[in-house]
């Protein structure tokens, strides 16, 4: 769990020294905080008191499951610690054969989009990106669009939309695993701050 | 010093508008990206099909242009090909949950090459229902001029108040 953001942005600056150092690259997106997992300690990310002088933000992750015995893994996204029922997600996905198109309206989160389960091939991450545009609104509803997936034998790809039907600016954002109880080692969930 | 990902500009809608321009954009970039948060004032198509549209240059979409689409509406899939216009993703509308934008991004490669333009756009709306929209969309612009202006309509006339839409040059040295 990050606890704070201050100690993070201080990490993303080194990084960024130490990129610049040999080929000079900025950019106006910025890493504010990234996580590894060393072990596999956790079912849940959280990035919290992230910082509001950004237009967009956006999520990467490379992650599996440790446990729960599924071919994929369920990221669930909760934002600002809201657990009750106004949240509503759309998903367009495929798996190698046939595609599908599902709805939840009134859930309890959003997705940060599926990754690799335990159940499958070993060493194998899936990938995850998620879009958060206008997250300092106070005057939208929240919105974020993710792209997911992983190939290799239980294979899928997903386009998701979630929605958190409140206008409270962004300032936490919780990514709980589902179908296990574990993030892998080696699992990574970078935010970004994009400007604007 | 070379910035990678550079904003140029963000245009935020304050009243209903019918389009969103982009004039005099710069040629410096590799790549073109633009980030889009909107929301339509009506509902044309039904909910959660309301589309994008977008014009390059001189407004005059070539009827040779097309592209091609995977979409689901929450139920439902399908995938289909048009042309004679550019397809910007779908967008939310005055049907769906207030206050509730539609979130897409739009990535042109090398707009400023003397070759035909591709495009790849993806895209959602939301709405506390089954019916919302997610869009997959491949273009193809026959013009090998380069691109120094994008305008945005939306089908159902005319785009809300909040609307915001950023764009990006991505620079690759």
């Amino acid at each position: 769990m990050i606890n704070s953001m201050a100690r993070s942005l201080v990490t993303a600056k080194k990084w960024y020294r130490n990129i610049s150092a040999g080929n000079p690259q900025y950019s106006d997106m910025e890493l504010i905080s990234t996580t590894v997992l060393g072990t596999a300690s956790t079912g849940t990310i959280v990035f919290d008191n992230i910082p509001q002088g950004f237009k967009h933000l956006q999520l990467r992750i490379s992650a599996r499951a440790a446990n729960g015995g599924n071919n994929y893994e369920y990221i669930f996204m909760r934002v600002n610690n809201v657990s009750t029922s106004t949240y509503s997600q759309h998903d367009l996905y495929g798996n190698g054969s046939s595609v599908a198109s599902q709805a939840l309206a009134s859930n309890s989160g959003g997705t940060g989009g599926y990754v690799t389960g335990s159940a499958s091939t070993s060493n194998d991450f899936g990938a995850s990106i998620v879009d958060i545009l206008d997250y300092t609104s106070t005057s939208k509803n929240k919105t974020w669009r993710g792209l997911s997936g992983r190939a290799g034998g239980n294979n899928l790809i997903m386009l998701s939309s979630s929605a958190l039907y409140s206008t409270s600016a962004i300032t936490r954002i919780d990514l709980l695993i589902i179908y296990g109880t574990l993030f892998a080692a080696g699992s990574r969930f970078s935010l970004y701050g994009i400007k604007g | 010093m070379a910035y990678a990902m550079v904003p140029i500009f963000t245009q935020t809608v304050t009243s209903s508008v019918t389009s969103v321009v982009f004039n005099n954009i710069p040629s410096i970039y590799t790549d073109l990206k633009i980030l889009i948060s909107a929301r339509a004032t009506s509902n044309s198509a039904g909910t959660g099909l309301n589309m994008m549209g977008f014009y390059f240059n001189t407004d005059a979409y070539p009827t040779s242009s097309s592209f091609r689409t995977l979409f689901g509406t929450g139920s439902s899939v399908s995938s289909t090909n048009n042309s004679g216009y550019g397809d910007a993703g779908t967008i939310s509308d005055s049907s769906q949950t207030a206050n509730t934008f539609s979130n897409t991004e739009i990535y042109i490669p090398n707009y400023t090459a003397s070759v035909f333009k591709q495009l790849i756009i993806d895209s959602v709306n939301e709405n506390n229902a089954t019916a919302a929209g997610q869009k997959l969309s491949a273009n193809l612009y026959r013009n090998a001029a380069s691109i120094n202006r994008i305008a945005f309509d939306t089908s159902s006339s005319q785009f809300a108040a909040g609307s915001t839409f950023t764009l990006y040059g991505i620079k690759n040295a």
